[in-house]
């Protein structure tokens, strides 16, 4: 526990962390660090009894990750688009590492990132609410974003042609499956009942953009720097 | 005895390079082809021809070029001491000639396809068809290229304007590439249109080849009708199908980019930094996919594992000569179900030898006695073996210093169980 809280009194303590007498504290506390400590987005429409808990405890819980394991329990959206997860990133003490056992983690990989961005961009800036399956994602670049394909069939298919075939399309299939299964586990989608192909985009996908803001906001500087440098 | 001809087995035998040469070798072909085509021409014209393509080669290779050429591509007249360029050559350079020419031009395609069919019509009409094939060969087969060829010409040049329209997208000049495109686009626009009163004409020549079917003498050729029909149906319809496709989506693109303009900013950005993470990453062996520099693909971070809980079993502490047993549980929801049905049978049966042992003690506590395997019957019926057993465990226990037990030891048979009578009273001095 850090230092300030020493000096507290019993009764302090117990308001910081009040979280844990709430009635439903024993059912639900263990399965939502789990899902935050995965990396999870937690939202209304996956998590709904983990949300209202978090939502009505969210100052007490902030306490709690950020006392224990120094990460900040964050939050984006509104009312119920509004999505929880711990920022990993933005804590920067040497401790994050072994209190938030960072060692078991691995970052989400830039081919999943790219697919990430692209489905953000059609779901949320374009509005294509069609988007519920990897099929209707390759069916989308090969219609209305042809020019996105060539470039992602070189990074995912590594194939440098306009043409393309049967194989490297299964190539690019299995890359967009990897990648939404781990939207999946992140909380950015969930897969519609008794379907495994089927999902739906949640609010907390659209968080991709907000983590490369700052570029998105920039890209005219990073498009001249690299245009330099190239 | 015929045999067939397998072009496979005959390609891989013959000499498949010197019939399909390399670039340094077929170039001269096509500057010779060029220059003389029917005409005949000198050695010393063959090695301009092959020094224009590359001018460092010496003489020896060039006469080892002319050597490999004279297999199929240049026929040397010894006596005259001259070449000229053999069939297949000429073959081979009007194709390749052919592919590249770009002049679609619809009222062409239109007479060809009148053609056709005005001279179709008039063999059909003849009351024999002996030079229904003839026409076949000689008319149809040879202006059947030039259709197809002309339409994979449009079908290049519309996909030229979507990817100069895609081109010039990118550098934001809105007037001038809307004026650009669309000057190119009413041009395709009426080659279309034109290509539609083809396509009617088309449709002609497939219903007179049609109409042939009903003739006995057109039994003989039923390919040939057959390869008519496929040249509309396929070649035809199927070609303009996919050119009239790519010109649908020229507006799409148009549309998008209106969109575009007018979008917010961050979405307008969002598209810029996509495309500018699309065409400057790199693909890489084990990462996969690394972005350019100055923009971390490190930011998500996403557990790989589930933790992992080492649980010791209770009962394993109390057996100290067996190894304690450890079972590593993960989270996932199936388990955790799994050990709660499992928690809650086990409280049923430790609640039911409670009731049981309860109720026995108060029957003993009333009549001072009880016969055991009474119960024992019952408990069995109801609850199982298991719990008969643990209950009788628990009375022995619970009796076995105040109470007189009296165990004989013949046993009663319960269905496919032999038990011991077991009589339980209160003492003398506690009965009183």
């Amino acid at each position: 526990m850090a230092n300030e809280n020493s000096t507290k009194g019993e009764g302090e303590e117990l308001e910081r962390y009040d979280f844990l007498i709430h009635a439903d504290a024993k059912k639900l506390f263990a399965k939502l660090d789990l899902e935050l400590r995965n990396g999870s987005h937690v939202n209304f429409y996956k998590h709904e009894r983990l949300w209202k808990f978090l939502n009505r405890n969210y100052e007490s819980l902030k306490f709690f990750y950020g006392d224990f394991y120094e990460v900040i329990l964050d939050m984006g959206g509104n009312d119920q688009e509004r999505y929880y997860f711990l920022d990993f990133k933005e804590s920067e003490t040497s401790t994050i590492t072994e209190r938030g056992n960072l060692q078991s983690y691995d970052y989400l990989r830039g081919g999943s990132i790219l697919i990430g961005l692209f489905i953000c961009y059609v779901y949320f800036a374009d509005r294509k609410f069609s988007l519920n399956s990897s099929a209707t994602l390759i069916s989308l670049l090969q219609t209305d974003y042809e020019e996105y394909k060539k470039d992602f069939y070189r990074l995912l298919a590594s194939l440098n042609k306009e043409e393309s075939t049967d194989f490297n399309d299964r190539k690019l299939v299995t890359w967009i499956n990897k990648a939404l299964k781990e939207f999946e586990q992140l909380g950015w989608i969930m897969y519609n009942d008794n379907s495994e192909t089927e999902f739906r985009i949640l609010p907390a996908m659209d968080r991709l953009r907000i983590i490369y803001a700052q570029q998105i906001d920039n890209i005219g500087e990073l498009l001249a720097k690299i245009e330099n440098n190239g | 005895m015929e045999i067939e001809f397998n072009f496979w087995e005959a390609i891989q035998s013959a000499k498949y390079s010197e019939l399909i040469p390399t670039r340094s070798d077929i170039l001269p072909i096509v500057k010779l082809y060029q220059a003389y085509q029917d005409e005949i021409f000198e050695e010393k014209h063959i090695i301009q021809a092959i020094q224009s393509v590359n001018p460092n080669v010496n003489l020896s290779t060039c006469d080892a070029i002319n050597l490999r050429l004279q297999k199929y591509f240049l026929i040397r007249n010894t006596h005259r001491q001259n070449y000229c360029l053999s069939q297949y050559a000429k073959d081979f350079c009007w194709l390749v000639q052919q592919r590249l020419r770009n002049d679609f031009d619809a009222s062409e395609l239109e007479k060809l396809i009148g053609l056709l069919f005005s001279t179709l019509e008039k063999e059909i009409q003849k009351e024999d068809l002996s030079n229904f094939l003839s026409w076949k060969e000689n008319i149809f087969d040879k202006n059947k290229l030039e259709a197809i060829r002309q339409l994979e010409s449009l079908d290049r040049k519309v996909k030229d304007i979507a990817n100069e329209l895609s081109n010039q997208l990118k550098n934001v000049n809105v007037s001038t590439i809307v004026e650009n495109i669309d000057n190119q686009l009413d041009v395709v626009r009426k080659q279309i249109e034109l290509l539609n009163n083809v396509l009617k004409k088309a449709d002609n020549i497939r219903a007179l080849v049609s109409q042939l079917r009903n003739r006995e003498d057109a039994f003989n050729y039923t390919n040939e009708i057959v390869q008519i029909q496929r040249f509309v149906d396929k070649d035809m319809r199927e070609r303009v199908g996919n050119i009239e496709e790519q010109m649908d989506k020229i507006p799409i693109q148009i549309r998008y980019f209106f969109n575009f303009m007018v979008r917010p900013d961050f979405d307008r950005n969002t598209e810029r930094f996509i495309k500018l993470l699309l065409t400057n990453s790199k693909s890489t062996n084990k990462a996969g996919i690394s972005f350019p520099d100055g923009i971390d693909c490190n930011e998500i971070p996403i557990s790989i594992t589930k933790p992992k809980f080492l649980i010791l079993k209770k009962d394993a502490l109390v057996i100290p000569k067996k190894r304690i047993k450890s079972e590593s549980h993960t989270t996932g929801e199936e388990d955790q179900n799994g050990r709660i049905a499992q928690a809650e049978r086990r409280d049923l049966v430790k609640n039911s030898i409670k009731l049981w042992v309860e109720r026995i003690s108060d029957d003993l506590i009333k009549d001072k006695t009880i016969h055991f395997q009474d119960y024992f019957n019952e408990i069995v019926k109801k609850d199982g073996i298991k719990v008969a057993i643990r209950v009788s465990a628990k009375l022995l226990k619970k009796y076995s210093e105040n109470h007189e037990i009296q165990i004989q030891h013949n046993l009663h048979q319960y269905n496919r169980y032999g038990v011991w009578q077991m009589k339980i009273q209160q003492r003398e001095k506690e009965k009183n």
